[in-house]
Formats: C-alpha cells, sequence, structure tokens
C-alpha cells in the first residue's frame, strides 16, 4: 500500500528539520509552532461521540484538502494504522503519543518534507504544527499563520472575542499557539548546570520539557523550551518572550563547552574517543545507552575533538535508533535484545572509521 | 424545556444521577427535584444571599451546575482538566476566570483574530495592531532605540489613518485614551 510505502521511505532517514545544518546548529536542533484549533458545532474531544469524531475528521480532512495548505500531502488514518508505524510517526515529531494511542476517530495530513503535520482529533479537532530547523522564528510564525489562515476561509473555528481561540484545555485558549525550540545542552547537563536552567526559563514565563514534550525523559541531553503563557499575549509577543531566553541559554551552554575544553581537555577527549568506540564496536546497544553516546559523541564534534566526523549523520542517528524506527528497517516487531542488535549493526554502518 | 418528570413545569435543576459508573443526566422543575430527594434547594435564597450558593453547589450537592451543550460539569472539569465544549467556558466563566488568571496572568485575548471570509473582522484586527504598536513604542524608547522608534511611530500613524477613516461611524476616532 501507498502508506507503508511512504512510511518504510521514512524509516531510512531523517526529515531535513533535524539535518541541523541552519544557524546556531551547534546547540538549537530546530524550532517548532503548534496551534490549536476547534471546528465550531462540535462539543470537544472528550465530548465528541464516536459519530461526531468521525465527521470532524472527514470535514476537516475535505477541508485542508481544499484550502491547499499542506503541499504534496501525505493522509493517514491513524485507526488503520499498525502501531509500529504510528510509532515511528511519534519518534518522527509527526504525530503525538496521545494522538498515537487514542481510540476515536483520528488522523494526519503531513507535508512529504514533514516539515508540516496537522493533526485531527488529538486534544482538540485540530492541531497545526509547523517544523523547521534552527531559530528562524519569524519565518516559522508566518508559516504557521499562513496555514492557520487557509483553513480558516474554508471553516469556521470556536473563537471568542474576549478568550480568543476555544481549546479544550484552558491551559492552551486564547493565542492556541505552543512555541518550542529544541536544543542539545550536553555541557550543561555534564557540568550540572541544566537546574540553574531550568529556573531561569521558568522565572521567564517559559518550561523546559524532554524530547518527545510533556513529560517525556531528556533522552540524548534534548530539550524543549516553550512558551507556557497562551491567553493575554499575542502571537508575536510570545515569540519574542522566547527569542529572548534563547540565546543565553545557548550562551550558557558555549561557554560551559569552551570552559570544558581549556580546563578538562584530556578528560573530555577520552570521554568523547570512548563514546565513539563504543558505538563503533558495540554488537547490541540499547537505545538509551545510544542515545547518551550520540549525544557525547555530537558535542565532540562541535567542540572540534572529531574534526572529520559528518554530524549529519550523528544528528540523523538520533532519529534512526528509535525503536520504532529500528523496527520498521526490518519490517516487522523486534524483541528488545533483537532491537539492540540491529541498532548496533545499523550505526556501526553508518560511522564506518 | 420543561421538567422532563411531571412535563408541567419548567426545568430548573440539572439533576446529574451517577450509577455504576454512568451518569444520567435529568431535567428537572424546583419540586420534583426536592422529591427526587436533591438537598440544598429550599435555602436556594438564603444561600444566594450569603454568597455561598456557587460553593456549596460545586462542593457537596448532588445537584450541579452542568452545561446544557454537552453536559460537562465543573467537578467533571476539574476531575480530568478537560472542559466540554465552547459554551462550556461561557457557563463556568465565574469559576474560570481566576484560574485563567493563574494559569495566563490574564484572562483576556489580545491575539490572532479569525480571518474569516466576508465578514468585518479588520477593524478590530488594526486596533490590537495599534495596542501592541504604542506598547512596542514605549519599550524602545526606553532602550534609547530612536531609529526603531520612529519606524513604529510612522507605523502608528499610518494604522491611526486608516482606522479614523474606515470606521469613523461610531463619531470618536481610535484615539479614546
Amino acid at each position: 500500500m501507498k502508506i507503508s510505502k511512504v512510511i518504510r521511505d521514512l524509516s531510512n532517514r531523517a526529515g531535513d528539520w533535524l539535518r541541523g545544518t541552519g544557524g546556531e546548529s551547534d546547540v538549537v536542533i530546530s524550532s517548532r509552532i503548534r496551534l490549536a484549533r476547534n471546528l465550531e458545532g462540535f462539543p470537544f474531544l472528550p465530548r465528541l461521540e464516536e459519530e461526531a469524531a468521525q465527521e470532524v475528521v472527514t470535514r476537516l480532512t475535505t477541508c485542508i484538502e481544499r484550502s491547499l495548505a499542506v503541499p504534496d500531502s501525505i493522509v493517514c488514518d491513524l485507526r488503520e494504522m499498525p502501531s509500529l508505524d504510528r510509532l515511528l510517526l511519534v519518534e518522527r515529531h509527526l504525530i503525538s503519543r496521545e494522538l498515537a494511542n487514542g481510540d476515536d476517530p483520528r488522523s494526519v495530513i503531513f507535508s512529504r518534507d514533514e516539515a508540516l503535520s496537522l493533526m485531527i482529533n488529538e486534544e482538540d479537532h485540530l492541531r497545526i504544527q509547523v517544523l523547521k530547523q534552527g531559530l528562524e522564528l519569524e519565518v516559522l510564525l508566518e508559516k504557521a499563520r499562513d496555514i492557520d489562515d487557509r483553513i480558516e476561509k474554508v471553516v469556521r473555528f470556536s473563537y471568542s472575542p474576549k478568550l480568543g481561540y476555544l481549546t479544550s484545555c484552558p491551559t492552551n485558549t486564547g493565542t492556541g499557539m505552543r512555541l518550542s525550540v529544541m536544543l542539545h545542552l550536553p555541557a550543561l547537563v555534564f557540568s550540572k548546570e541544566i537546574e540553574r536552567v531550568f529556573q531561569a526559563v521558568n522565572s521567564m514565563n517559559l518550561t523546559v520539557r524532554g524530547l518527545y514534550g510533556e513529560g517525556t525523559q531528556a533522552s540524548g541531553d534534548f530539550y524543549q523550551v516553550s512558551n507556557q503563557v497562551t491567553l493575554g499575549k499575542s502571537e508575536e509577543d510570545i515569540l519574542e518572550d522566547v527569542r529572548r531566553a534563547v540565546p543565553r541559554i545557548v550562551k550558557a551552554e558555549r561557554d560551559v563547552r569552551e570552559a570544558l575544553v581549556s580546563e578538562s581537555r584530556t578528560m573530555i577527549e577520552d570521554k568523547v574517543w570512548r563514546a565513539l568506540g563504543m558505538l563503533r564496536s558495540a554488537r547490541t546497544i540499547p537505545s538509551e545507552e545510544a542515545m547518551e553516546f550520540l549525544s557525547i559523541v555530537r558535542l565532540g564534534a562541535h567542540v572540534g575533538i572529531l574534526p572529520d566526523l559528518d554530524v549529519v549523520t550523528v544528528n540523523e542517528l538520533f532519529l534512526l535508533v528509535q525503536p520504532g524506527h529500528v523496527q520498521n528497517l526490518q519490517g516487522r516487531t523486534l524483541k528488545a535484545a533483537e532491537r539492540d542488535q540491529v541498532r548496533a549493526e545499523l550505526i556501526r554502518s553508518r560511522l564506518v572509521v | 424545556m420543561l421538567c422532563e418528570s411531571c412535563k408541567k413545569n419548567n426545568a430548573t435543576v440539572t439533576l446529574t444521577e451517577v450509577k455504576d459508573a454512568k451518569a444520567t443526566v435529568f431535567q428537572l422543575c424546583e419540586a420534583c427535584a426536592r422529591s427526587q430527594g436533591c438537598p440544598g434547594q429550599q435555602n436556594l435564597l438564603g444561600d444566594l444571599l450569603s454568597g455561598f450558593v456557587a460553593k456549596a453547589r460545586s462542593a457537596e450537592s448532588t445537584v450541579e451546575k452542568a452545561c446544557e451543550v454537552c453536559g460537562m460539569t465543573y467537578r467533571g472539569f476539574r476531575a480530568k482538566g478537560r472542559l466540554g465544549c465552547p459554551h462550556c467556558y461561557e457557563l463556568f466563566e465565574e469559576e474560570l476566570t481566576p484560574l485563567l488568571e493563574k494559569i495566563h496572568g490574564s484572562a483576556r485575548h489580545i491575539g490572532k483574530v479569525p480571518c474569516r471570509e466576508g465578514e468585518e473582522s479588520s477593524s478590530l484586527h488594526q486596533q490590537r495592531e495599534l495596542t501592541r504598536l504604542r506598547r512596542q513604542l514605549r519599550e524602545v524608547i526606553e532602550q534609547e532605540d530612536y531609529e526603531r522608534a520612529a519606524e513604529i511611530r510612522d507605523r502608528i500613524q499610518v494604522l491611526e489613518v486608516e482606522l479614523s477613516s474606515g470606521t469613523s461611524s461610531s463619531g470618536s476616532g481610535p484615539e479614546s485614551e
């Protein structure tokens, strides 16, 4: 089938947003905006009967196609999709865990370049997500707004002049906008300064989350910094808050990296080369361990310890070593021990000496 | 709406009966609600006067305000943190406003206005933009960035002219501060 072929193709490579070649790419991986919207005339998800949920999927899918908001789009009915494929979409940030594991009629429409993903019947009827590598926040906001405007021309979203876009959870109401920037902070984690960064970020009305958003672990030293407030601030205000905070975190990470290299060069070199050695030699490796070593290796590449290493390959591996990707590469469900073996083989083949 | 029990009086009470983890909603009149053993109704006026009615309803009474559109109760919202439909925001406004203020520091939207075809929302857009620009102007003046301040001032002037020519029917210009 067509969708399964698309999924197989995806399991072999990373999306453009993860290439890590944009500005500030030593620390900033990508930026993401998501807008929460609900159709007028339907209850929110917690009160949406199955039949109405199906109607929401049909109506939104038709409207999105009519609005031409998603170029080169791939439409997936998630109820029909095998769990392994859904896991792969979660790992690629194309759908959330919540959308992957729901029971209601639900789907996702994403662009082939993965820069755009529209989730239907997640926590709200529609979640518009725009992804971009680096820190081009204005471009990102403009794109999100353009897509929202196009869809709004053919559909009415629940809106009140006083409270803005109405969402199922009051923490999203207003702009319905969450702007997150994904950062790689290995030096701050290593030097145990990360807690101080969290405190500083919280005092700026922003919040820090793990690799896969709310309630997830910061695997591979990746963190997402995002706005907390969606009401009483305009989209530009939110953008400004994040834009002001990120360079400070980037600077803190770079300062610690520099200090580590100048003050403890041998120790850092040893850590980096050992990590690379492990990745190049291991015959079996669990994903958490792979993420940990990849993180150290990525740090090494950016502080000049591994000048010949291709950082794009390392960035891609962060994604390809995830359980859903490893299993999709084999085209079947694997036991944990088998996965660890396939993963080690994959890493060795990509990180050839 | 008529009382579902006697079918004579107007229904003024929403009774939610929970049985075997299943909630059934009844719309009843005062008298029928009382006959079903609902407490807390006799002293309604007294409660209202003492201002405790909202508290009593959500805290201990089995008679609870439920959304007439989706059936969500405030207690149901508190349990899951999710509202049932847009109307819930109106119905539970009293309870939600302090909550929104706590979460966001404000309970008033100043962001995007829907881009709806054939609807006159552009003046609302412009007024919001004007408010935003004025605030921005104050900020850049504080930072002594006069070049940027001049740019913003120009944009404000353009917007003010557009607004007063487009919405002059009300008689007053946008400069009502």
